[in-house]
């Protein structure tokens, strides 16, 4: 049997090419949509300090600009540089580490690991100390990462760390590096135990 | 007529239209194993684009558009309250539209789910051109001109991160398919012309056709003007050839014509809300300030001068086309526009059929540069604006190369041989082009511009901002890796060209923008190509360079000496 006559030559290639072209793009982004962990960081927004009113949301990243018109709006129609914030993961850590963390923050900011506080940058700080890091230690097992926010004039928050030994990025969510993973706390106060 | 025929484009095909498989070398165009060629480069194409997603930036054009989009959804989900600046935009937000509805379910951020539906849409443009050259020119002719378009640098690129002009290419494109299938039936069978006419099916592919055009950019109702030149350029050919007049249904074509500009007029309404609330006023007035479009104003390079895009000489366009184009895609276009006008020239002479198909496309590649050119419209970043006219052409320059390869198989098969070889150089050296200034293939200048090198100093090359994303990177990774204590402690005072977004949006948190009037507080300038802003700051120690084909596209550069050792 010749190729010319046998039945894979006789198929309508031509109209399988658009296809063959069309399909992977769509087919990847659905699978990325359904197989991408859902946000870790469980943000509770609030207009000041002990207000009963909060909105709740979960976010992918630790890394927030809320100035600019471009950058994130503040949900829950709060003033853009008068609220205050907690954000909230769940960090599995599979081998003891010795990892460097840091907060960047324009506003009033403290980073606490495993309720307590590591990092602090206070209210008032300059433009040079509004950035605020060191190395902690990270045993194996879970931790709980909170970070808590009270915003002022074209407010910023990010909470980075490098556990590959490259530059620190924001902590985002899942699987963050090999035997590190950040995951959603259970409920608001889960200290991920 | 049920027999094989030969047409002008070498090809044999049937009645229906379907090339057959060559019983000999003069239709060695029509193999179909061309198409099993093109299946399986399409596909790996699309593969290698998801593939290399993530390495293409956000350009400064993405950031409003993804703004408009979200207004857009906002209009519908608030009953149709339009803030002011919705109500007066000219851009159709097709895109928009679609991408901020993606953004409701999409995993990514911002701008990586506009890029995923970026090469979706360019998918749909490579697509459309490989069936607008097969229709024209039978399987290789299809594969050539998929092949000579995608091998473009500079439309490469902008297929990721590009969310106007490669989406009006891919709508451009589309339309001319439908437009050509009729001119192809009736340079083929003239007496199908009146049931194509009649189909239902083919109106709602022109009305889809048109509406998804004009969905992106108003321009886009050019296409309604070619369609009406076609059919007026059909029947007249038709009667001047037979002597009577093509049996149409007129009723019935007027009806399904209608009903296909509703349709487009409908896709269009939905996605401008400018036109939503006002369907004739708001589109007449948008055509009326694009096409007197002076708002920006922003020098340009030509030649190594800077001149205003308010007053490009008018050989702003054809220069760029000249340097950006591959050699061999400009010469099989040149060489496709000669035979187009001496075979319309025979024809005329002898009365045979004109070679309408192939006129639609150098009407589609030329008219609307010439058009440009005689009002002295506005025109910045080289021939981004005219990125629409890359597939027709890409369509004449592969049928050419099909019917030159077929041509020269009839005398002598060394020569088709040849002939093939040289395409296939072509194509590595292409291929090694791309390869070499990923992801900036936008900033490719051919051997008639001296390369890439020299012509950042003479050229627009990286206007786009996409390298701010590789910049920003290898700039923390550089302070980082130098000084770790110093990086954790610390906020890094950055001056850069172009939008704030650049440096806010691709940096970490610690490093902050700082406008180029306040450069002398930072500590870095990092800069992209356009404005000259690579010429500034040069007596300062370069911290990071981004390269390619041994250009300099951006550098990062240390003001104050604190992090180089290196003498200034």
């Amino acid at each position: 049997m010749t190729p010319r006559s046998s039945a894979l030559w006789r198929l309508p290639i031509e109209r399988l090419v658009p296809w063959v072209a069309l399909v992977p793009v769509p087919v990847w982004f659905l699978f990325a949509v359904l197989l991408t962990p859902a946000p870790a960081w469980r943000a509770v927004y609030r207009a000041e300090a002990g207000a009963t009113e909060v909105v709740e949301v979960f976010e992918r990243e630790m890394s927030h600009i809320w100035s600019g018109k471009y950058f994130a709006e503040v949900p829950g129609d709060l003033p853009r540089d008068s609220f205050v914030a907690e954000f909230d993961a769940c960090l599995t850590q599979a081998h003891r580490a010795t990892v460097p963390f840091m907060l960047v923050a324009d506003g009033e900011a403290r980073f606490l690991l495993d309720g307590e506080v590591v990092l602090e940058v206070p209210a008032g700080a300059d433009a040079r100390s509004r950035v605020t890091g060191k190395p902690l230690e990270l045993t194996e097992g879970r931790h709980h990462l909170r970070v808590e926010f009270r915003a002022r004039s074209r407010p910023r928050v990010g909470l980075l760390a490098s556990f590959d030994g490259a530059a620190p990025k924001p902590i985002t969510t899942g699987s963050v590096t090999s035997g590190t993973k950040v995951t959603r706390p259970a409920a608001i106060g889960d200290a991920c135990p | 007529m049920t027999g094989p025929q030969a047409s002008r484009t070498g090809v044999a095909h049937d009645a229906t239209g379907r090339f057959e498989t060559p019983q000999d070398g003069t239709a060695i165009g029509g193999w179909r194993g061309w198409d099993v060629v093109s299946l399986v480069l399409l596909g790996f194409t699309s593969i290698v684009m998801l593939l290399t997603l993530r390495d293409y930036g956000f350009t400064y054009d993405e950031p409003p558009h993804i703004i408009y989009g979200d207004r857009i959804l906002e209009f519908y989900g608030n009953g149709f309250q339009a803030r002011r600046k919705l109500q007066s935009s000219s851009y159709v937000g097709g895109f928009d539209l679609v991408a901020a509805l993606l953004r409701q379910i999409s995993p990514f951020d911002r701008f990586e789910t506009n890029h995923v539906l970026c090469i979706f849409v360019a998918q749909c443009g490579l697509v459309g051109t490989w069936k607008l050259g097969r229709l024209l020119g039978g399987p290789l002719a299809g594969l050539c001109s998929w092949l000579l378009l995608t091998l473009i640098p500079v439309y490469y690129s902008h297929q990721f991160n590009n969310p106007k002009d490669v989406p009006f290419a891919a709508g451009y494109v589309w339309g001319l398919y439908v437009i050509a299938k009729l001119l192809v039936v009736g340079e083929r069978e003239p007496s199908r012309v009146s049931s194509l006419l009649r189909s239902p099916r083919y109106f709602l592919q022109l009305g889809l056709a048109l509406g998804l055009g004009m969905s992106v950019r108003v321009g886009g109702a050019l296409l309604i003007g070619y369609l009406v030149i076609a059919l007026g350029s059909l029947l007249a050919e038709h009667k001047w050839r037979q002597g009577t007049w093509l049996a149409v249904d007129w009723r019935r074509f007027a009806l399904y014509g209608f009903l296909a500009l509703a349709l487009a007029w409908l896709i269009l309404l939905v996605f401008w809300p400018r036109a939503f609330l006002s369907p004739v006023q708001g589109p007449v007035g948008a055509v009326e300030s694009v096409s007197k479009y002076k708002a920006f104003d922003s020098p340009t390079l030509l030649r190594g001068k800077l001149v205003s895009s308010q007053n490009v000489p008018w050989d702003y366009l054809p220069t760029y086309f000249l340097v950006q184009l591959p050699e061999l895609t400009s010469l099989l276009f040149a060489v496709g526009l000669g035979v187009c006008a001496r075979e319309t020239w025979r024809s005329w002479r002898r009365r045979a059929e004109l070679p309408l198909g192939m006129l639609l496309l150098v009407g589609a590649t030329l008219l609307p540069p010439t058009y440009a050119i005689l009002r002295g419209s506005t025109l910045y970043d080289g021939l981004r604006h005219f990125l629409f006219i890359m597939p027709p052409l890409a369509c004449l320059a592969g049928v050419t190369f099909a019917r030159s390869c077929g041509a020269l198989a009839v005398r002598r098969r060394s020569w088709a041989r040849a002939l093939a070889a040289l395409g296939l150089l072509f194509v590595t050296d292409q291929v090694v082009a791309l390869v070499q200034l990923h992801p900036y293939q936008h900033v490719f200048f051919n051997r008639v511009a001296g390369g890439t090198r020299p012509a950042v100093k003479r050229y627009e090359t990286e206007y786009y901002g996409a390298l701010y994303q590789e910049l920003g990177k290898e700039l923390s990774e550089t302070l980082w890796q130098r000084d770790r204590e110093a990086y954790l402690n610390r906020n890094y005072s950055i001056a850069a060209c172009g939008s704030y977004l650049f440096i806010s949006h691709n940096m970490p948190p610690n490093f902050r923008y700082t406008p180029m009037g306040k450069v002398e507080r930072a500590d870095v300038f990092a800069t992209y190509p356009r404005d000259r802003c690579l010429e500034r700051k040069k007596n300062r120690p370069a911290l990071v360079k981004i390269e390619r084909r041994g250009a300099m596209l951006g550098v990062a550069r240390d003001l104050r000496g604190v992090f180089t050792e290196e003498a200034p």
